[in-house]
């Protein structure tokens, strides 16, 4: 009775928002950009600015102070930013794939002002731009077609497509003349090309080939100007060449231009603005040489690693900055003042090379100081994708754009206070520990824990008061170790581009950073939880090449290598498939083995000794394991593992899937290793149990067959089959089609898939009836089931089991929960569950529209599986959003609900899943591109910690049955006291007079 | 647009014309066990077009018993394997511990799924035991069951249930305003009828004061 009181309890809808003070109180958002691929470093007069377009099709104008972004705008994922330009109306950009955009944002507000679009060619996408004297657009796209497009409001003045067997790359405006850079393949090399036109009308003036124009890669080609010239250097195969834009035959090579040997073209300043200055390395020295034939200045030691240049163009000079690397813990700065030739200093700035790798491109702000002085700031992009600002010999900020390409992330617990750990450290005995340990000194031990739980109690009874009261996020000393409610963790992030980051999820304040030069990570493990004698350790996977995967382990607490001293702290294999953290612990390190399959069908354990071989040897007999290309791949194939005679373990094929009809895998769900069930079977309202089917080994997953290129094609068709899968026998106990269901866009992903305990939820998006696949009409063959359902509905009607397809575009979500017998208070006859038995689970489904775009699905984990779960949403329209599951039951009925079913308190169906707004999660904040969404359990069953990833990250906790295990904030503590206070006096008051009464009795 | 829907109409009825010409296909099965070749077991017998169970059926040529007599089959993880194969491009395999096998008194199913135009193109094979002990053997025959499975309508939001319906599924009649209400109409009125009205002052005259 009072489980079941519980459980209605739990199961009370509750849906509710935040107050206006509890934003930013228990949640954090960092808002990122990617890494720039265009940046534009500005100054006017006192003011700077920062604008910069992304690898993750971002425009942003950036606070040099803070490094906040001013404003952005978010293009969509499949609107690749191809150029920006900063031109006088604006910043103009150009984006896109098969449609290719020409936009001009207003560069104070980040407001469209006008956009154009033409056709795109996905197999050439080279764009340019530049502005002509007047402010026009003229545009280079696809390499083939220029348009000249007006200014101030977009529309096209001229176009003309290029009729050339050259590419061309890059375009530049120089008074009534457009120049085309471009390259055209000759036998050996590349050589370089131009096109001269008539910016005015658009004609071609001429298109031709300088001499000695071969080139290694369109990379060794560089423009600089001046007033009167426009010249063009490359260089070439074997010297590097200048040649003055239209006139033809006039090619001078470099050395002789500035008399100097050897040399090569490094950079040139400003290109966008026409700069006369470049960069020429000279053997041991580099060079600031100016048009015609100047040189500036002279950089000596050319050997210092880095050589990073920037220039800035401010205060009516032009000052040049060479970034060379330091001791690996600094960076050295040379900043040199190229209008008047003179060198203004030599700079060292601490930077940690570890961290973040090398700087990989700087930009130069030069202001001048109050006291008439030049500073300066340096905005870098190192080579984990990241940027900092530099000023003043320290770092200002740094944004951790690396995490746009976040791939993998792990939670880690962090270790309990030493006092409750050295407990389950005596708990946690070895065998030979035990033997050696006289009763004496167990004796001492328990009595110095207890003097220590003793000495440590005002520290405890403060921070207990700080909860209570509301002030435990108050402090901003970082503290790593586990606190009462267990939402203090380090979540660990790995990306794609080698950096690693730990943050804590409390105030999402950086642990530990690292950076992994040329690797790849896609995964990370954690192999031990923490105990005060072991620090928590995570393993990261990655792949350096096609060949090579490297798995680190690291220290999750600091981020150093594990073991300490770097013994087998880095491990390399062949190309590895899939990694699986085994349920086996190595006995020594307390780690847990994992199971590394790879490229070449044999499996391998890590770390790998004979102990831990002999651990995995009694473990194979029940080990299966299932192998697939992920998305895109049409089959899929269930493994055992033999050891071979040689000793190696080699995978043995027990079943294949192979997808019929041309379908490929679109989602792939899983149930969580470290979920638990609270509930074996659902209590119905008449009392009687619909028992869940519980496998393990069960995969939900979803397919999609397409016809035809897209949407707008007439032949168009679109599919999506949900199957439940056993991976240990390969059977198929569920396959639905939803007809005319897939996609939004070939381009943009809109199928994703969740699984958790009975259940599994899938979102697509619909294309309406006329998307769906006309086919033999199944329905028209009629199988055994469906006669017995004729003959019963001549006794009673039944609910109708076709679906139409909905004549309404839009997302849907259909959920579907499996259980042991369609029957209540039947199960499976065994004690025991197989997979190979016949038994089939029986699968109850339902479906809802939903009004809003998903970009990514994933649930709310919880420690004891009580709590309701809730499917958390990354939308399209920058939110994090949780619906209860209890609004995507399946046997939510459709039409009155019986007394049965109102007993039970399931909500009578509906179609539609309303949007509430007070079930956004990241509440006002414009979150986009949530890609990822990971959840942990806390030491309260009611809350669920959230971290949601994709461009931004955002954390924030979860309580999808209301906070039912917390006091809430505007609980009476003081009445509470008081009650108790006076319960102790009365019960004190009434015992004296109790023994008063008592004592007078005895006398009478 | 009608052009495509009549093309789609006559392709329609052509294919089920051939479906229902269309004669039960006879598969070859095959077993082995572990990595051994296949040697013939029997054959199977499927009719995508029948409605009726019976219409898919297993002939028996080598009954397992006989096939596993004379084989050690103590090791636990030795695999029964199943092939099925047929001139039309089928080929389909699946396994069970042998052990399972036995303890399901040789009781199996096959099943095969079918894709959009009724064709086999996976094979589920499972036994009717869920562990390995074969000592509590309820004296059953051997038996093969062979079933169909087809991909089913995934269920879609009723967006036209917004129509208010009861459980016999027929909307409820519109009850009338006195049936509605009754139950505040009746007590207003008795309320009414109880108090009665004061009396009228005198005509012309203001009310009496006292």
């Amino acid at each position: 009775m009072l489980l079941l009181l519980l459980a209605c309890l739990l199961c009370t809808p509750v849906f509710s928002a935040i107050h206006v003070d509890q934003a930013g109180a228990t949640d954090w958002h960092k808002e990122l950009v990617g890494t720039p691929s265009h940046v534009f470093y500005t100054r006017t007069g006192q003011r700077s600015q920062l604008f910069v377009g992304t690898e993750r099709n971002v425009l942003a104008l950036i606070s040099p102070k803070t490094g906040n972004s001013v404003w952005r705008q978010v293009l969509e994922p499949s609107d690749d930013l191809l150029s920006v330009r900063l031109g006088s109306h604006g910043l103009v950009s150009i984006s896109g794939r098969r449609l290719i955009h020409t936009r001009l944002w207003d560069a104070q507000t980040g407001f469209l002002v006008w956009d154009q679009s033409s056709d795109g060619n996905v197999s050439k996408p080279a764009a340019d731009l530049t502005f002509t004297g007047g402010g026009d657009v003229v545009t280079l796209i696809n390499g083939e077609t220029v348009t000249r497009l007006s200014g101030e409001e977009g529309s096209i003045l001229w176009s003309s497509k290029l009729e050339t067997s050259a590419t061309y790359r890059c375009i530049y405006a120089h008074g009534r003349v457009l120049y085309l850079i471009g390259t055209k393949q000759s036998r050996d090399y590349p050589e370089v090309s131009i096109i001269q036109m008539d910016a005015i009308t658009g004609r071609i003036i001429e298109e031709y080939q300088p001499p000695n124009g071969a080139v290694r890669a369109s990379e060794d080609i560089f423009v600089a100007g001046d007033v009167e010239h426009v010249y063009l250097y490359w260089n070439g195969v074997a010297r590097a060449y200048r040649h003055i834009l239209g006139r033809q035959a006039d090619v001078e090579e470099v050395e002789e231009v500035f008399g100097i040997e050897s040399a090569e073209i490094v950079t040139v300043l400003q290109p966008e603005t026409m700069h006369p200055d470049i960069i020429i390395r000279a053997k041991d020295k580099y060079l600031i040489a100016r048009n015609p034939h100047t040189v500036v200045h002279t950089f000596q030691r050319a050997h210092l690693e880095g050589n990073i240049f920037a220039t800035a163009h401010s205060l009516g000079k032009t000052h040049v900055l060479r970034l060379t690397r330091g001791s690996g813990k600094e960076l050295r700065a040379e900043l040199v003042d190229s209008t008047s030739a003179k060198a203004i200093g030599t700079y060292s700035i601490p930077f940690i090379e570890r961290m973040s790798g090398p700087v990989q491109k700087a930009f130069l702000d030069v202001f001048p100081k109050k006291d008439g002085s030049i500073g300066f700031r340096i905005f870098i992009i190192t080579a984990d994708g990241s940027t900092k600002l530099l000023k003043d010999g320290a770092i200002v900020w740094t944004k951790e754009e690396a995490l746009t390409k976040a791939s993998a992330a792990v939670y880690v617990d962090l270790p309990e206070k030493s006092l409750l750990s050295q407990v389950h450290d005596e708990l946690n005995e070895q065998p030979e520990e035990t033997a050696s340990i006289t009763s004496i000194e167990r004796y001492m031990r328990r009595v110095r824990s207890h003097y220590n739980k003793v000495k440590a109690l005002p520290e405890r009874i403060v921070a207990m008061s700080k909860y209570l009261f509301g002030s435990s996020n108050t402090h901003d000393d970082m503290d790593l170790r586990a606190d009462m409610l267990g939402v203090r963790k380090v979540i660990v992030f790995a990306s794609k581009t080698g950096k690693v980051v730990a943050y804590d999820t409390e105030r999402g304040r950086t642990v530990w950073e690292r950076y992994f030069g040329g690797i790849s990570f896609w995964q990370v493990e954690n192999i031990r939880t923490s105990v005060v004698k072991y620090p928590p350790v995570i393993t990261l996977v990655g792949n350096r090449d096609e060949s090579t995967s490297l798995l680190y382990r690291l220290n999750a607490l600091t981020g150093d290598d594990y073991p300490g001293d770097g013994s087998n702290a880095t491990s390399e294999f062949g190309l590895i498939r899939k990694v699986m953290r085994l349920p086996l612990e190595e006995p020594e390190d307390r780690t847990h083995l994992l199971a590394l399959v790879g490229q070449d069908s044999q499996v391998y354990l890590h770390p790998d000794s004979p102990v831990a071989r002999g651990a995995f040897e009694t473990f194979l007999p029940t080990f299966h394991l299932y192998l697939t290309e992920g998305v895109g791949s049409s089959e899929l194939g269930g493994f055992k593992v033999a050891q071979s005679p040689d000793g190696n373990y080699k995978l043995i094929s027990t079943w294949k899937v192979e997808f019929p009809d041309d379908e490929k895998i679109a989602a792939l769900g899983e149930v969580s290793k470290h979920e638990h069930v609270a509930s074996l079977g659902r209590v119905l309202g008449n009392r009687s149990v619909l028992y869940k089917y519980l496998n393990p080994n069960l995969l939900a997953l979803a397919t999609i067959a397409t016809t035809g290129t897209g949407p707008f094609d007439a032949q168009f068709t679109s599919v999506v089959l949900l199957y439940l899968i056993d991976t240990v026998t390969g059977s198929i106990h569920y396959r639905a089609e939803f007809k005319g269901a897939g996609h939004v866009l070939p381009d943009i992903p809109s199928i994703h898939l969740v699984q958790s305990e009975n259940w599994a939820v899938v979102s697509y998006w619909n294309h309406g009836p006329e998307a769906a696949p006309s086919q033999i009409d199944q329905s028209t063959i009629e199988t055994e089931q469906d006669l017995k359902k004729k003959r019963k509905k001549k006794r009673k009607p039944a609910a109708a089991t076709s679906f139409a397809v909905p004549d309404a575009k839009g997302f849907e979500m259909a959920t579907l929960e499996f259980y042991e017998s369609a029957k209540p208070d039947s199960r499976l006859e065994s004690n025991t569950f197989s997979s190979f038995q016949s038994k089939r689970p029986h699968v109850i489904a339902q479906s809802y529209a939903f009004p809003k775009r998903i970009n990514a699905m994933a649930l709310t984990a919880t420690g004891a599986g009580i709590t309701t779960k809730e499917v958390l949403l990354g939308l399209a329209e920058g939110h994090l959003y949780g619906v209860n599951k209890r609004l995507l039951d399946p046997r939510r009925p459709v039409g009155a609900p019986t007394a049965d079913e109102k007993e039970e308190g399931v909500l009578p169906y509906r179609a539609t899943l309303d949007f509430n707004p007070k079930e956004v999660a990241s509440y006002h904040l414009y979150v986009p591109r949530i890609e990822h969404v990971l959840s942990s359990a806390t030491k309260l069953e009611s809350t669920s910690l959230t971290i949601a990833w994709g461009l931004d990250i955002f954390c924030a906790r979860r309580s999808p049955s209301k906070a039912f295990d917390v006091l809430s904030e505007g609980f009476n503590y003081g009445a509470l006291l008081t009650t108790i206070a006076a319960l102790i006096l009365g019960i004190w008051v009434a015992k004296g007079m109790a023994q008063r009464k008592k004592l007078n009795d005895l006398w009478k | 647009m009608h052009f495509r829907r009549l093309l789609e109409s006559v392709l329609l009825l052509a294919a089920l014309a051939a479906t229902a010409l269309a004669q039960p296909t006879v598969l070859e099965v095959l077993h082995s066990i572990d990595d051994q070749p296949f040697t013939p077991r029997g054959s199977l017998v499927y009719d995508p077009t029948s409605p009726k169970r019976t219409a898919n059926k297993y002939e028996s040529e080598v009954p397992i018993p006989d096939f596993l007599k004379g084989r050690d089959t103590s090791d636990r993880s030795l695999l029964y394997r199943v092939r099925v194969k047929g001139n039309n491009g089928v080929d389909l395999s699946a396994a069970v511990p042998v052990c399972l096998l036995q303890a399901s008194e040789y009781r199996e199913q096959l099943t095969l799924h079918l894709d959009s135009n009724g064709g086999p193109w996976h094979m589920d094979y499972l036994v009717d035991a869920t562990d390995c002990d074969t000592s509590r053997k309820l004296g059953r025959s051997p038996r093969t069951q062979v079933l169909l499975e087809r991909a089913v309508d995934g269920p879609r939001p009723k967006l036209d249930q917004i129509v208010e319906s009861t459980p016999d599924g027929k909307p409820a009649k519109e009850q009338s305003f006195l049936a509605k209400y009754w139950y505040y109409i009746v007590p207003i009125m008795i309320i009414l009828m109880m108090g009665g009205g004061g009396e009228e002052p005198p005509q012309g005259g203001a009310p009496a004061r006292r």
